[in-house]
């Protein structure tokens, strides 16, 4: 056994391989798990730091694995990155509660156990840091997005109410808040938009339309020693998109 | 095709009269609806159709081809 581990989930998505492997390179122990098991080994299956878990997060099943996995690989857990999730962009009128369920159970529910986890008295780590992910469509009222901004506003009072339980452990949460970022994820409703939509989309980013790693970036601050002073925040990561 | 013209007619918020009436044409037409338009395919019929189908499509038959769902 190593010593302590940074658990990325979404580690075979745009935004959370890049966060392994910037993590990774820093020299520290990875278990990356994500619901995409091929695509894990193809990107990570040749890196001795990174220890994968493939599974479903959301069902007892893939989190049992994901414990395993920690726990075959590591001492414990300093650091979590939740970047698993997906979107279902729909019109308030198709917009439907299974939906909803199935976002709240990805983007919310599983870092609330997954959190559970951590705070318990034999896994509980001080220094350790988790980051969640909002976004701006929990802000800034997104058309078309109810059930994931629903979703995503959840993951913010979550980061709040974890952030005030677990500070007198020595341990952080926050949350990063990103606009659109270039990856599989927005590509699947952003393909839904016309010429005219796609170019005001990215003048409503001033300073572009996001890269995984700008994001990647935020949350690795946010689980480095560098914000050791900040907890129950959300990061807005947005290229201006708010302003 | 009654019942790709019904779900058209529910997110078009007008009467459709039949296969060949041009969707872009119902009154208070806007993206909004488009996209709509697109989300019911993908639900309801498993059809992800890409913005250059779409744009090619003038008629609610046009919108049930590239559903699979005129016949
Ligand atoms: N891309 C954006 O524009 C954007 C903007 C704001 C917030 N976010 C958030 O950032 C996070 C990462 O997004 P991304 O853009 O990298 O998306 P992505 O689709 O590239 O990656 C998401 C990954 O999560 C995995 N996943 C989904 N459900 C899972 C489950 N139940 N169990 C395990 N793995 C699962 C997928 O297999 C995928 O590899 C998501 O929470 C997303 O909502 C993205």
């Amino acid at each position: 056994m190593d010593g302590f581990c940074t658990v990325v989930t979404g580690a075979a998505g745009g935004i959370g391989s890049v966060l392994v492997r910037r993590l990774a390179a820093g020299g520290g122990k990875i278990v990356a798990a994500d619901i995409d098991g091929a695509r894990l080994e193809q990107l990570f299956g040749a890196d001795g730091r990174v220890a994968r878990s493939a599974g479903d997060v959301t069902t007892d099943e893939g989190f049992e694995t994901l414990l395993r996995t920690i726990a075959d690989n590591s001492c414990g857990v300093c650091g979590f990155a939740h970047f698993a999730g997906f979107d279902a962009p729909a019109p308030l009128a198709l917009a439907k509660p299974e939906t909803f369920s199935a976002l709240a159970a990805v983007h919310a529910g599983f870092p609330l156990r997954f959190l559970g986890w951590m705070s318990k008295k034999a896994n509980r780590v001080r220094g350790a840091s988790a980051v969640l992910v909002s976004s701006a469509a929990a802000h800034g009222g997104a058309k078309g997005h109810a059930a994931y901004s629903a979703a995503k506003a959840a993951v913010e009072g979550l980061t709040r109410a974890a952030a005030a339980e677990l500070a007198p452990y020595g341990m952080r949460v926050n949350a990063v808040a990103p606009g659109v970022v270039d990856t599989e994820l927005s590509r699947a409703w952003t393909g839904k938009l016309d010429k005219e939509q796609l170019d005001a989309l990215a003048k409503a980013h001033p300073l572009g339309i996001g890269t995984p790693d700008q994001v990647a970036a935020a949350a690795a601050f946010l689980l480095s020693p560098d914000a050791s002073w900040i907890t129950g925040q959300t990061i807005v990561c947005d290229g201006g998109f708010s302003l | 095709m009654d019942d790709f013209i019904s779900k058209a007619a529910d997110i078009l918020e007008c009467d459709v009269a039949g296969a060949d009436f041009a969707f872009r044409d119902a009154p208070d037409w806007n993206s909004m609806k488009g996209f709509a338009l697109l989300v019911m395919i993908e639900q309801d019929y498993g059809k992800r159709a890409t913005i250059e189908e779409f744009m090619n499509c003038r008629t609610v038959r046009d919108l049930a081809v590239l559903a699979g769902a005129a016949e």
